[in-house]
């Protein structure tokens, strides 16, 4: 009986197990071959991470290599209050990351002393040498999650040629704006499957399209040369009480642009706090009536044209001189000048009859030609065209008024740029900011090649204006506080009244100064221009230290050596000062 | 007894002869192949998942690596700057000016090996 109802019970617990397993097989037979879309789908959700493969913004590099711009991986501390406050050490806690990244450990402690919360920001945008040594401490509840940020390393330097971009990676500013299309790189894409602990199955990955990492933009500045400009401006800020002052290095042969710095300026790093003004950048963006420094432009015309010699004598009626029904003074009176001589006073009267001589129609020919009132194409957003009315639009006062740099508006390196053709053998090139552009294999992508523009004047004409300029750096010429030791400079002066509704202020000035280095074969053409300075105000006191100061450290840093003695001697040769 | 033993010899021989029926060597070679297949299958699926796991951590490696580069990238630019450059000449009490001119001395690359190179060419181009 006994050995019977053991068997039955073997028997029951067999069909038990059997039907189990029966249904178990028949389940599963049904999940695998049934008709069951909505679970597969279900299952295929949880399983399937599709995600964008974010890249960084391409670096922006000066012309040595040295990074300007780039995207850094960045930390955001976290903390879970819950898990540091069940921990016990919530009072090490708050004291170690209060210390370590520099905040009120009162502000952290509100943060952490929140029992009900899972996740509290204690900073962001925190540096990775930083967050390993808080991750070093092994203190429960605190956390990082990884982010990007684009960095400027250098903080104000560079600041308005690099720009910025914005929180969400556009590039707003600058290089930054411009050439954010290469900067910006294409995301990729990847679709896969996780497994049960979210960890990626490698070999169920499905779509992989991989990302294409920003290119690097390379710059034609220098780091360093940017560095002695920024620095002699913002002296020159201080010194003079001025409203703004900006200046520009540029590369006689190739139109580079070397250094380019406006005042005032602000952090890259922290341009949401910065203001309009501080983000303008001066040098391509301000337009101004240039005053003197726009002598050079008619002289070099009419030396062009053969209708002025260097020795040729003209009146410049003792300071005081009417033309149709109106004054034009001189700064100072003067009687009859040699040309060179009224260009080295830089006598209005002798400007205007100069340019009268020329005439309407070549001088707006040749202002047009040195690329006034049109953009110079130097590749920055902001640019301005600056002001040159239409022939038709002029008055009979305005060639006169032109010629001393009046009813004509400029920017900083349209100047410059005129200048370094003369430099050039008359040559106007086209300003570079942007060398090239590389990808992340190193192949370029871009690249920006020396372009002229046009030849507004004939190497002749353009050697005998550096040699005329040359004379005002020299005793009795006006820029004398531009003269550097061993060199010679080939200057201009300027300062100019600001306008203002019905005429110009008798205060407000724009003083400047542009000079090429060394005169006899220019490499660097430089300008210089403080807005409003107080209480000096003329471009020969105020403009030409600051560009002495640049130009002295220009030509060590870059070691360009002053010319040899016979080239100093043929140059000289183009003229010589005889006294009158 | 010796008819008892002939007995079990004919049952021994008969069984043999039932497990041949039953389980043949062609099913037994299949089943073989098939359990070799199966093997063969697994252990691939699990060096797949191996590699894949390796593949995974080399990108995440490869992606350390890159922020650290950047991150020393950082650190040099930042070091090189010209500011901090100012800075340390400061606080070692460094005063550095520029020479002044006459007190430059340049160094030119001696002529003679360019000479001797040219030399070269020319006697190539005569023979050509």
């Amino acid at each position: 009986m006994t050995e019977k109802r053991q068997r039955r019970r073997i028997i029951l617990v067999c069909l038990a197990l059997g039907l189990a397993w029966t249904g178990l097989s028949i389940r599963l037979i049904y999940l695998h071959l049934g008709d069951n879309g909505d679970l597969r789908d279900r299952v295929a959700r949880i399983r399937t991470v599709e995600k964008d493969i974010l890249v960084g913004r391409g670096r922006i590099l000066d012309r040595n290599g040295n990074i300007m711009a780039l995207d850094l991986a960045l930390k955001h501390v976290f903390v879970d209050p819950k898990i540091v406050l069940d921990s016990g050490h919530s009072r090490f806690v708050i004291r170690q990351l209060a210390r370590l990244l520099e905040l009120d450990p009162a502000m952290v402690a509100s943060k952490v002393n929140r029992p009900e919360r899972r996740f509290e920001f204690v900073k962001t945008f925190v540096h990775e040498d930083l967050a390993q040594q808080i991750r070093s401490m092994g203190m429960h509840g605190v956390h990082f999650e990884d982010v990007s940020a684009r960095h400027y390393p250098q903080g104000m330097l560079m600041g308005h040629i690099l720009g910025f971009s914005n929180i969400e990676g556009v590039g707003s500013a600058g290089v930054e704006q411009r050439y954010d299309r290469y900067l910006r790189g294409v995301r990729g894409l990847r679709v896969t499957e996780v497994d049960g602990r979210r960890r990626e199955v490698y070999d169920r990955r499905g779509i992989d399209i991989q990302p294409q990492e920003g290119a690097d933009v390379v710059l034609t500045v220098d780091q360093n040369l940017q560095h002695f400009v920024e620095r002699a401006l913002d002296r020159a800020m201080t010194d003079h009480n001025a409203k703004g002052a900006w200046a520009i290095v540029q590369h006689v042969r190739t139109g580079d642009i070397l250094a380019m710095a406006s005042r005032p300026a602000f952090d890259l790093n922290e341009y949401r706090h910065s203001r309009e003004d501080e983000r303008l950048n001066r040098a391509i963006g301000f337009v101004y009536e240039p005053g003197s420094t726009f002598k050079v432009a008619v002289y070099a015309a009419a030396f062009n044209e053969g209708l002025i010699r260097p020795d040729q004598i003209i009146d410049c009626e003792n300071g005081r001189w009417i033309h149709n029904g109106r004054p034009l003074r001189d700064f100072h009176p003067y009687g009859r000048l040699t040309i060179a001589d009224a260009l080295k006073k830089s006598s209005n009267i002798a400007a205007a009859k100069v340019a009268l001589q020329l005439g309407e129609a070549r001088l707006y020919q040749y202002l047009r030609e040195f690329g006034v009132g049109r953009h110079t194409g130097v590749g920055l957003p902001g640019e301005e065209a600056g002001i040159l009315n239409p022939r038709n639009r002029w008055t009979s006062l305005s060639v006169s008024r032109i010629a001393m740099g009046h009813e004509v508006a400029v920017t900083g390196l349209q100047m410059v740029n005129m200048q370094t053709a003369l430099g050039n053998g008359g040559f106007l090139m086209r300003p570079r900011i942007v060398q090239r552009v590389v990808n992340n294999r190193g192949d370029t992508v871009m690249e920006f090649k020396e372009e002229v523009l046009s030849r507004p004047v004939n190497a002749d004409a353009a050697r005998l204006m550096c040699r005329l300029l040359s004379l005002i750096t020299e005793p009795g010429g006006t820029g004398v506080r531009a003269k550097i030791d061993g060199y010679r400079v080939a200057g201009k002066t300027g300062t100019a009244q600001k306008p203002i509704p019905g005429g110009y202020s008798d205060d407000d000035n724009i003083a400047s100064f542009m000079g090429l280095i060394p005169a006899e074969e220019p490499q660097l053409s430089i300008i210089v221009v403080v807005d409003e300075p107080q209480p000096e105000h003329t471009g020969g006191r105020v403009a030409a230290p600051v560009f002495k100061e640049i130009a002295e450290q220009a030509v060590r840093y870059l070691d360009i050596p002053p010319v040899s003695a016979d080239t100093a001697n043929r140059f000289k040769a183009l003229y010589v000062e005889r006294p009158m | 007894m010796a008819r008892r033993r002939k007995k079990n010899k004919l049952r021994v021989q008969t069984r043999k002869t039932g497990i041949k029926g039953i389980f043949p060597g062609t099913l037994f070679g299949v089943l073989l192949a098939l359990m070799l297949f199966s093997f063969s299958y697994l252990y691939i699926c699990g060096r797949c998942d191996d590699l894949g796991k390796k593949i995974n951590q080399l990108e995440k490696k490869r992606d350390e690596l890159r922020r650290e580069i950047v991150n020393e990238e950082f650190k040099w630019s930042n070091m090189t700057s010209p500011k901090n450059m100012e800075a340390l000449l400061k606080k070692h009490q460094l005063n550095m000016i520029w020479p002044s001119e006459d007190s430059v001395v340049r160094l030119r690359r001696n002529p003679l090996p360019q000479q001797f190179a040219q030399g070269k060419n020319t006697g190539a181009m005569a023979h050509d």
